[in-house]
Formats: C-alpha cells, structure tokens, sequence
C-alpha cells in the first residue's frame, strides 16, 4: 500500500509539472491567483466549516461514539457472561467429578460390606450345619457304641451260656457257673473283647 | 486547445448571487455552492448511516464508523491521549478535504480544493491553532521547538533560522501539497478528456486509447483525493503532537 | 467408565473466549510513516523557496533593504526545505530498517 500511495505521489507530481505547463498555455494566469475571488472563498469557507464543526462535534461525532460505546461496553459484558457461565461450568464439572468418585467409592464400601456380611452369614450357617452334623455323627456314634456295647456285654453272657450247655452236653453235668463265667471273661479279654 | 476546452476553465469562479458586507465580496458562488454540498453530503452521511445505531453495523453505519475510528486513531497514534481534545476539528477537517476532494471527481462540479484560497486558509487555521496552543501549553518554552538540544553553539546560529522557517512554511508546504494535487489531477482528466473528443473526431475508434487512460487516471485520482485529505489530516496531528509535547 | 473428556472441552471454551477478548482490544495500529510519505516530491523545497520569496520580498518593501532580505530568507528556505526532505528520507529508512529487523 505505502509503495503503491508513494507511486501515486510521484505520478502526481510529475502530473503537477504539466499541469504547469497547461497554465503557462492558458490565457489570463490561473484562476486560483484571482485575488479579487479570495474573500467570497472565504468567508463561504468560514461559514459552512465553521457550521460542519458544529455538527460534527455537537451532533454527529457524540451518536457515532455512542454506538461504538454501547457495543465495546455490550461486548465486554458479554464475555464476562461467557466466562462466568464457563466458569460455573467448570466449577460443576469438578463438582459432579467429586461427586461421582465419592459415589464410585461409597458403592464400592458398600460392595465389600455386603460382601463381608454375606460372608460371615455363609460361615456361621456352615458352622452351625457342621455342628448339627458333628452333634448328629456324635450321637449315632454313642448309639453304636451302646449297642455294640450292650451286644458285647451280652457275648459274655451267651459265651457263658453256650460254654455251660456245651460243657453240659460234653461232661453231662452242670458245671460251675463262675469257673466257666471266669474262663469266658479270660478267653474274652485275651481276643481283646471286653 | 482542442474545441475550444480550457483544461483551466474548470476552476473559474463564478458569482451566482452577488453578496457584499464591509465593502468586501461575499457573493455566492459555484465554489460555495460546493462547500455547502460538502457540508450536506458529511452530514448526511454521518446522520443517516447513524439514524439506526445498530447494534450489528450495516454497510452504511460501518463506513460511518470506520471513519470515526480512523481519525481517532491516528489521534490516538501520533498525539497520545492530549489529542482527544482536538478530535472533533481533525475529524472535521479530514471529511471536509476527503468529501470535497471526491465530490470534485464528479463530472462538471467544481473542486472547492483546488484553489490555494481554500486550502492556504484551512492550513492557515491549522497552523494558528497549533501555534497557540503551543504557547498556551509551554509558554515561551514552545520556542525550544527551534533549538534542537545537544548542537553547538556555533551550528545553533545556522540552525535556530533553518529551524523558524522551516515552521514558518508549514501552512505552505500543506496547503501547496493538497492544492497542486487536486489541481493537477483534475487539469489532466481535462486534457485527456480533450483528447477522446479530438482523436475521436479524426477516427472513433482512436478516442478508445485516452478514454481507457481517463478511466485509469479516474482510479488514481479517487485514490489521491483520499491520499491527500489522509495526509492533511496526518500532518496537522503531527503539528499538533510537535505543540503539545513539544516533539 | 467414560471415554469423553469434558475438561478438555471446557478450556476450549476459555481459549475462545480469550481470543474474542483479545479481539475486542483495540489493535496497536500502525501508521505507514505518514510524514515520510507526505513530505516527498519536492513540496517541501517549493515552499521554502516560497516563503523566502514572499517574506523577503514583503520585508524588503517594508525595510528597504531590497534584495538582500530576499536572498538571505530565499537561500535558508531552500536549506529548510532540504533539511525537511533529508530528515523525511532518513525516517523513511530508520522505519524501514526497523521493519525489516522486527518482520517476518
């Protein structure tokens, strides 16, 4: 732009040179060095700048910075809006994050709470279920044992009885009964019956 | 000159009510028919692109306000805020060389700033106003403005005269400037205007090679018309920036 | 859980409307050496030659002193004018340097 004006600049000047030469063709001299039309040049030029002075300062320049006022101030408040608004977008975001970690943490409290309570219920129900079982195991076992006991103590008896019947059939008198009761006990207690 | 068309004609003033006061002539002419259609066309302009204010500029308001803005900141730029003051006369002073210089481009209406009485009498204000505020501003200080500091003695001598001149053809220097340009311009579109008619005369087709160059030099004369009242405008900034903070 | 990244979003936001702030600013302007390019052709040497013409001419009619007013105003309007135009030049060239130095 500089290079194209300063062109321009020249251009004209050389255009000022012919000019020249145009108003030394001219009959009468230049019409701008008519002293006698200077006053009325003038005085119009001092009224009608004098008048558009007024105007511009008075009239037109106070609207055109008002309208230039009014949109920096509008601009401006708008932005601050923008960056309040974001802000506060930013603000809720962080809050919502917080917020959902402390609900991502809370459930996963919960999860192991729950999973420690389900747990403990399963271990107590599988203890008290072995000790049903144990107690039940326990119990048949005594039975066993009585009866097998009560069996046991009757081998004695029927040991006796057979060993007497036998004798008796054997030696066809009736044998002592405490010698043979003794013998029984004895045979009995070597084979480790008691 | 071809057909009897004197490219100087155009800047013949001519009385079309004849006025007087105080013994002096005041009469109403083609060149104030002019100034006052400056002041209509810079109003209106202002006015009605503004009648809106929108708040979203049309194209209108927009030229309106890129007008605004240039003016204040080139204020803003070579004054500093000290210029705010002098705003509404820079700004009045650029629309008033810019709408008469453009206005003149127009075929058959006269070019108010082609004549040294008009732009001697503006760059006159200019220079006046300067000057006086300038003295206000520094009081007797303002003539440091003619002592460039840290020169001897002996070159002060030489220079402090150099100096006071060199202020002194200020308003020459800006009002020859704007003068000799529109002037010029408006003598050549003249001659060449002569030329398409002449040459057109002999052979019609031969008027295209002026007529092409008139168009041409049309689009450089739009561009000093705004040139011209840009660096009116700049310098008197300058002058006023030189008076206020004393360079 | 989410593969969107909303604070990634958000300081886009902030970016935009930084720049429309920096928008909004009044730009520093800059002015195209305006006294270097109005003081070219030759202007400057005319006027001083013209005021030296004019003022010794009226001075000397007042004072008597004819020519030497003249002259004297004459030859310090034609080193006036120079000087304007010399220290345009060398404006013109300190800007352009300095254009060069801080440009692209």
């Amino acid at each position: 732009m500089r290079q194209f004006s300063t062109a321009a600049l020249v251009l004209t000047g050389s255009f000022a040179v012919a000019a020249g030469q145009a108003a030394h063709a001219a009959e009468g001299g230049l019409p701008q060095l008519d002293l006698t039309r200077f006053p009325p040049q003038l005085f119009w030029l001092a009224v009608s700048f004098l008048l558009l002075y007024l105007l511009m300062s008075k009239l037109a320049l106070p609207r055109v910075g008002d309208i230039l006022r009014t949109r920096e101030e509008k601009i401006a408040g708008d932005l601050n809006r923008a960056d309040q608004l974001n802000r506060d977008a930013d603000a809720a975001l962080k809050g919502y994050e917080q917020a959902l970690a402390e609900a991502r943490a809370k459930a996963t409290q919960i999860a192991a709470q729950t999973r420690a309570t389900i747990q403990a219920d399963a271990d107590a129900r599988q203890a008290e279920a072995e000790a049903r079982l144990s107690a039940q195991a326990a119990e048949a076992e005594a039975s066993i044992r009585a009866t097998r006991d009560q069996a046991l103590g009757q081998v004695r008896e029927i040991a006796t009885d057979t060993a007497v019947a036998v004798v008796t059939r054997l030696l066809g008198n009736q044998p002592d009964g405490a010698s043979i009761d003794q013998a029984v006990g004895e045979e009995l207690s070597r084979r480790g019956v008691k | 000159m071809a057909a009897g068309h004197n490219p100087l004609e155009q800047f013949q003033i001519k009385t079309l009510l004849p006025l007087e006061a105080g013994g002096y002539d005041i009469s109403f002419t083609n060149s104030s028919v002019f100034m006052v259609t400056t002041i209509a066309v810079i109003t209106l302009f202002m006015l009605l692109g503004t009648s809106k204010k929108a708040l979203v500029p049309g194209r209108w308001q927009s030229m309106v306000e890129m007008s605004y803005e240039a003016i204040a900141g080139m204020i803003r730029d070579t004054v500093g805020s000290g210029g705010k003051k002098y705003f509404p006369f820079v700004f009045s002073l650029f629309m008033f060389v810019l709408v008469a210089n453009l206005t003149g481009m127009v075929p058959y209406t006269f070019t108010v700033t082609s004549h040294i009485a008009v732009t001697f009498a503006l760059a006159a204000v200019v220079f006046l106003g300067v000057t006086i505020i300038g003295f206000a501003k520094h009081g007797l200080g303002y003539l440091k403005l003619f002592a460039p500091s840290g020169v001897p003695l002996p070159v002060l001598f030489l220079l402090v005269p150099i100096e006071i001149i060199s202020y002194l053809m200020r308003p020459i220097s800006l009002s020859v400037r704007l003068f000799a340009n529109m002037m010029a311009g408006h003598v050549m579109l003249k001659v060449f205007a002569g030329f398409v008619i002449s040459l057109g005369a002999i052979l019609i087709p031969l008027g295209i090679f002026p007529l092409a160059f008139m168009v041409a030099l049309t689009g450089l004369e739009v561009l000093v018309a705004v040139l011209q009242a840009y660096i009116f405008s700049i310098l008197t900034c300058i002058y006023l920036n030189d008076a206020i903070h004393l360079h | 859980m989410d593969d969107r990244d909303p604070p990634s979003a958000a300081s886009d936001l902030q970016a935009r409307i930084d720049e429309a702030r920096r928008k909004a600013a009044p730009p520093p302007s800059k002015a195209p050496s305006p006294k270097a390019v109005s003081m070219r052709a030759g202007i400057e040497l005319f006027a001083g030659v013209a005021f030296g013409l004019i003022a010794g001419i009226s001075l000397d009619r007042w004072l008597g002193t004819a020519p030497w007013l003249m002259v004297v105003l004459m030859i310090l309007g034609i080193a006036a004018g120079l000087r304007n135009t010399i220290r345009a030049a060398q404006e013109e060239t300190r800007k352009a340097r300095k254009d060069t130095d801080t440009g692209p």
